[in-house]
């Protein structure tokens, strides 16, 4: 039995979350041939609002991105007015608005301290098995496990006026069910046809059953509300949370249901067969029926192989050699297959036709009468068939010097197709995104791990373990007329954008970026929009289309431990490495843009060159972009930093910019966990009486990050 | 768009800066184009199919008038934009993903083939398939719907005579020997005939950074001076569109200005609901609060009879498809000044949540009438054609209060002629004059690459003119 307790007080103001789990488990012999092994875990889950980690509108965002340093957040001691309600920000100001960014962010106080999400999962899971030994060569398993989860999420939005009828209140339900019935035979044997073969074979069959079903409502009683729904119904009861205080006859937004209901069947067999212990072959079979999948490919098998080959042993001349001591080579082959979310296999129609409702949800009637339009996102053409698998291993382990130096060695490829992906449309085809079933991808790569042992003394051992891997991920294919899948964007077409083409490997960062001509960024004057030939402003110019400006994948990952031990002191180490491989940093983009990071402090500071503002004053804030104009000649324009930074690395501008000048080096090493561990030696313990062996041990975790941030761009 | 759009067209003045960018709202734009015309593609494959096709026509003939419409707002937006070959994925697949751009002259001349097609075929016979109460639009009006389909044939043709006049001419002749819309046909969206529409975004797209004032350009056409206490006024839509100040005075904000400064929040709702007066200081008079407020009362305008009444004064004065004329010119002009007063009149009058300031009564007084029409900004001079014509533009740019995607449309295909400021001429220059279209949606460019590559050459900008301008 046990009970764990886990109390968090988050960094991010207003939220928290605590967690309680008890764990149960037993096994009983309930006869010589029967017995059961019943594990029972409940977990209690609580949470006061889920942290804000960047969102538009956001806490993080707004002290992070858009406000200076020294930002002094007196807002908080203001947002509230002494009788309870909600200031208004815009107005107290004396210019009318809320100052910061033009009047954004003006009700983000309230909804930071005022808004609140409160959410709170049961989950009991539960197994329960049965093993009984008929024969000695026959055994039949039983398993019956079960998961049950309960989740209620409720917002309490504070009434924003000082009658307390303004308020929000939801309530948000979900009930999960999986229920797994599982039985099993072993039938095994050792010696087999004369005593060099031993064998086992499983026969198996499952049904798991998944069920989901959720409904939520809101009763919202706020007028002109920013966060949540706007109502003009306000409450009858002051600050009451429930759902029918409303004055409107009726919920003025009905409750929304969900569900999501699968089943999978199986029968599976797993044969396993080795020879003298030195040649093992396993072979395994499946067959699902999901009803996720159109009735005629519900259906679908896949089969496995695997064979091992200990060549130590089998080979006389290896025997006894003195520097091999263990070599097996494996090889295998895997199928899988899966089906999808449940509810795509057929065609349904949009019931929503407005698509910009603003208050309480999407209408599905217009004018009094029902409506339907063709959804969006496109279905797969045809009948959906399962997802499938094939991987293909091979492997090679090894043991040298006593097993002082280990080395294992795998190399994979990984095949998935008929996969179900879905991509972007261009709106204008009438679509916003099609799922297809014809997606073919794979994986290629190695993993090894080599072990050695440089010291062993009595008083002294040294163990040390390194291990790495290599992958590389390519799309194959995709679909008829879908020529990308794309996989992430910031900011657009004018921010950076990973996507991938049928043929090529993951990993490619897209963005505009700087042209050249000899070797020189090309550089363009801004002018005057009245005056034509005055020079405000410099900019780079960027390529006429997104470009490679990055790679994303690492070339090697993998991490080195170690363990020192000195009689009874030890001391080991963990770390994780990653080398190769790009990223774009929004955040160093945007705290240049935004003149947050040191190094805009330069010209700011007076350290520019003299630049002479429209009214005349000058200061040294001017500076030459480094380039030249596009016939070639150098670029001497002094303008002002802010087209150095704003109008080199903003976002949202709606102009192209190079965005290869935030792609960082994405190398890193980190020192994971540090353990000083110092067992008490048994002497000292015997006088307890009780303790049989005590080690006192001093852990530290995610000590030391090491990175080189170097710009590529 | 608002924050745009009208000091493009200069009937308002954003005061302060302009938070969102200029296209900000183009993806909305286009994706809810494309996806009503992907319905639409639906229903033609539907009626192309049955088994009486025939009996389908005036079904038809509502539909092609509507995508019709929507098409020509979209191209007017976006200039050359994918049409023909556009929004055929969710019946075709794949070979419809990635489509053609077409040239808004042939955009424009497919436009009036089918509005010709759908102003013929409209009937009222009873083999006809009746969409019965789903035609929430006109209500199985027929006669109205002819009305409007024809109209609005009248205005494409008219938008592109300058491009291409034989082609124009042959409809608007023909567009003008049959029904137009008349007086009190105003075509929208109108809450109160459409069962629970609601304009939900109308507050928010006023009071969303969107810091619209009177402008002096509209102010001047509708005050004889500057006199704060609004003595000047002559045209009682002065009153409808826009109010005092914070100080309850009547004080435009002179047209492009550099930097203007402007305190106050005078859309906000909450505390003018409690009282009508706290405009929180503003220095300058706002659009009416009840434009922004009112949901569920004031339309969304799509054709006013004003605007059709304007478009016939075009015809005549100009000799568009007819002979010039300058006594039917005149005539059709006054009937659409009358049209557009009865028509916001008549808004500001029974909009249930306009309180103060309402009109008296509904109807349009001679003397409201008379003001304005023999005002020497609006008189028509059937002796001087041109000086007349800029006034039937000034009047439809009026009447386009609540469509100044219109206004923009108008302003473009007439080269400025438009009402516009002699004063702060090179500010407008700089941030509003040359903006001519919106660019295209980011997923043009990120999936439809090869397409959008022909059309823009790479370079997507908003000063590259549309067909439509000279």
């Amino acid at each position: 039995m046990a009970y764990t307790r886990l109390d968090n007080t988050a960094i991010i103001k207003n939220t928290n979350y605590s967690q309680n789990n008890f764990n149960l488990g037993s096994n009983i012999n309930i006869s010589k041939k029967l017995k059961s092994e019943i594990t029972a875990s409940y977990n209690n889950y609580y949470r006061r609002n889920s942290p804000d980690l960047g969102q538009d509108f956001g806490w993080s965002t707004f002290t992070t991105y858009n406000m200076s340093r020294d930002y002094k957040p007196i807002e908080f001691d203001i947002y509230k007015k002494d009788d309870g309600s909600k200031a208004d920000l815009a107005g107290l100001s004396a210019i009318g608005a809320y100052p910061y960014q033009n009047n954004y962010n003006n009700h983000l106080f309230w909804h930071l301290m005022e808004q609140n999400q409160f959410m709170t999962r049961n989950q009991l899971l539960s197994t329960v098995k049965l093993t009984a030994e008929l024969t000695p060569w026959f055994n039949l398993t039983g398993r019956a496990s079960i998961v049950n989860a309960n989740t209620t999420v409720e917002s309490r939005y504070t009434p924003v006026d000082v009658a307390g009828l303004q308020g929000q209140y939801g309530i948000e339900t979900v009930k999960n069910q999986d229920m797994n019935l599982e039985g099993f035979g072993i039938f095994h044997k050792d010696e087999l046809f004369g005593g060099n073969f031993s064998g086992s074979l499983m026969l198996g069959a499952s049904s798991l059953k998944s069920r989901m079903y959720g409904n939520s409502a809101w009763n919202s009683g706020e007028k002109d509300a920013t966060y949540g729904q706007s109502s003009i119904y306000p409450w009858i009861i002051p600050n009451k949370y429930y759902l029918a205080n409303t004055s409107y006859n009726g919920l003025f937004s009905l409750p929304v249901e969900t569900w999501a209901n699968y089943n999978i069947n199986s029968v599976y067999g797993i044969m396993d067969l080795s020879y003298k212990n030195y040649l093992f072959l396993q072979v395994t079979g499946r067959n699902d029926w999901s009803s996720t999948l159109p009735i005629q490919n519900a259906s679908y098998f896949y089969p496995s192989t695997s064979l091992s080959f200990v060549f130590t042993d089998a080979i006389q001349g290896l025997k006894n050699s003195n520097w091999l001591n263990y070599g097996k080579l494996k090889l295998s082959y895997a199928g899988s297959a899966n089906g999808t979310d449940p509810y795509l296999a057929y065609y349904t129609y949009s019931p929503f036709v407005i698509s910009n409702y603003l208050n309480a949800q999407a209408p599905s009637t217009f004018g009094g009468v029902p409506v339907r339009s063709y959804k969006a996102s496109l279905p797969p053409a045809d009948a959906l068939k399962p997802q499938r698998n094939t991987s293909q291993e091979i492997g090679l382990e090894l043991g040298f010097l006593q097993n002082r130096l280990g080395l294992e060695f795998t190399y994979y490829a990984t095949k998935s197709r008929d996969q179900i992906l879905s991509s972007s449309l261009a709106g204008s085809s009438g679509a916003t995104s099609v799922t297809f079933n014809t997606g073919e991808l794979s994986n290629k790569g190695f993993e090894f791990i080599i072990r050695a042992t440089p010291v062993r003394t009595q008083d002294f051992n040294w163990n040390i373990v390194v291990n790495g891997a290599h992958n590389k991920n390519k799309v194959i294919a995709l679909a008829d007329g879908i020529d990308v899948y794309p996989l992430q964007d910031l900011w657009g077409n004018n921010g950076v954008r990973m996507y991938v083409k049928a043929g090529e490997d993951y990993g490619t960062i897209y963005g505009y970026d700087y042209t050249y001509k000899n070797g020189q960024k090309i550089v363009a004057p801004i002018y005057d929009k009245t005056d034509p030939t005055k020079v405000v402003g410099s900019r780079y110019v960027t390529t006429p289309d997104l470009v490679p400006i990055g790679n994303a994948m690492p070339k090697l990952t993998g991490g080195i431990s170690n363990s020192f031990r000195y009689k009874r002191v030890s001391l080991s180490f963990l770390t994780d490495f990653r080398i190769g491989g790009q990223i774009y940093s929004a955040d160093y983009a945007a705290s240049m843009a935004n003149g947050t990071a040191p190094e805009t402090l330069l010209e700011r500071d007076g350290g520019g060159l003299s630049y002479t503002y429209p009214d005349g004053s000058t200061a040294n804030h001017g500076i030459v972009f480094d380039g030249v104009y596009a016939d070639g000649t150098p670029n001497k324009d002094v303008v002002h930093y802010l087209y150095k930074y704003a109008g080199q690395y903003g976002a949202w501008s709606g102009v192209p910019m190079p965005r290869s000048n935030a792609i960082f080096n994405n190398s890193w090493g980190k020192l994971r966990e540090l353990t000083l561990t110092y067992s008490v030696p048994g002497k000292i313990l015997e006088g307890t009486g009780f303790i049989q062996g005590l080690d006192v041990s001093l852990i530290g975790r995610n000590l030391f990050t090491y990175s080189r941030p170097c710009l590529i761009g | 768009m608002n924050s745009w759009i009208y000091p493009i067209t200069q009937q308002g003045v954003v005061a302060g800066s302009n938070s969102y960018n200029f296209d900000g709202a183009r993806g909305s734009l286009w994706t809810t184009y494309y996806q009503a015309l992907a319905n639409y593609r639906l229903i033609q494959s539907r009626i192309e199919t049955s088994a009486t096709p025939a009996n389908m026509n005036n079904l038809y003939a509502m539909l092609k008038t509507l995508i019709a419409y929507k098409t020509f707002k979209t191209t007017n937006n976006f200039g050359n934009i994918p049409y023909s070959k556009a929004g055929y994925a969710p019946i075709n697949g794949a070979v419809a993903y990635n489509v053609p751009y077409d040239k808004q002259e042939d955009i424009y001349s497919s436009l009036l083939t089918d509005l010709k097609w759908a102003v013929d075929n409209f009937s009222t016979d009873a083999t006809q398939y009746s969409p019965g109460s789903y035609d929430t639009f006109l209500k199985g009006d027929i006669a109205k719907w002819i009305k409007f389909a024809n109209s609005l044939r009248l205005y494409v043709a008219i938008t592109m005579y300058n491009k291409n006049s034989s082609l124009a001419g042959t409809h608007i002749a023909e567009a003008l020997s049959k029904p137009l819309l008349t007086d009190g046909e105003d075509i929208g969206l109108w809450p109160t005939a459409i069962t629970g529409l609601e304009f939900q975004w109308r507050q928010w797209s006023f009071t969303q950074d969107c810091n619209l004032r009177m402008g002096s350009t509209m102010w001047n056409l509708f005050s004889d001076n500057n006199d704060t206490d609004g003595s000047g006024i002559f045209d009682i839509r002065a009153k409808i569109f826009f109010e005092t100040n914070g100080a309850n005075n009547w004080v435009a904000i002179p047209q492009n200005q550099a930097t203007i400064t402007e305190t106050g929040s005078p859309y906000n709702i909450a505390n003018r609901d409690v009282n009508w007066s706290n405009k929180g200081n503003s220095n300058y008079s706002a659009f009416n609060f009840y434009f922004v407020k009112d949901v569920k009362y004031i339309p969304e305008l799509i054709l006013t009879a004003a605007q059709v009444y304007f478009l016939k004064a075009e015809a005549y004065n100009r000799g568009l498809g007819v002979t010039a004329n300058q006594a039917t010119a005149k005539a059709a002009y006054d009937a659409g000044v009358t049209a557009s007063l009865t028509m916001w009149k008549k808004i500001a009058f029974n909009t249930p949540s306009w309180v103060v300031n309402k009109p008296a009564q509904e109807a349009l007084t001679a003397v409201e009438l008379n003001q304005v029409l023999t005002n020497t900004k609006v008189a028509y001079n059937t002796g001087d054609a041109s000086s007349s014509l800029l006034k039937i533009y000034a009047q439809t740019w009026i009447d386009q209060y609540r469509q100044p995607y219109d206004a923009w449309t108008l302003l473009r295909r007439t080269g400025g002629k438009t009402p516009m400021s002699s004063i702060g001429t090179g500010n407008y220059t700089g941030k509003y004059g040359t903006l001519y279209k919106f660019k295209y949606p980011d997923e043009e460019q990120s999936f439809n690459n090869a397409n959008w590559k022909t059309e823009t050459d790479g370079s997507d900008v908003t000063n590259k003119k549309i067909w439509i301008q000279p």
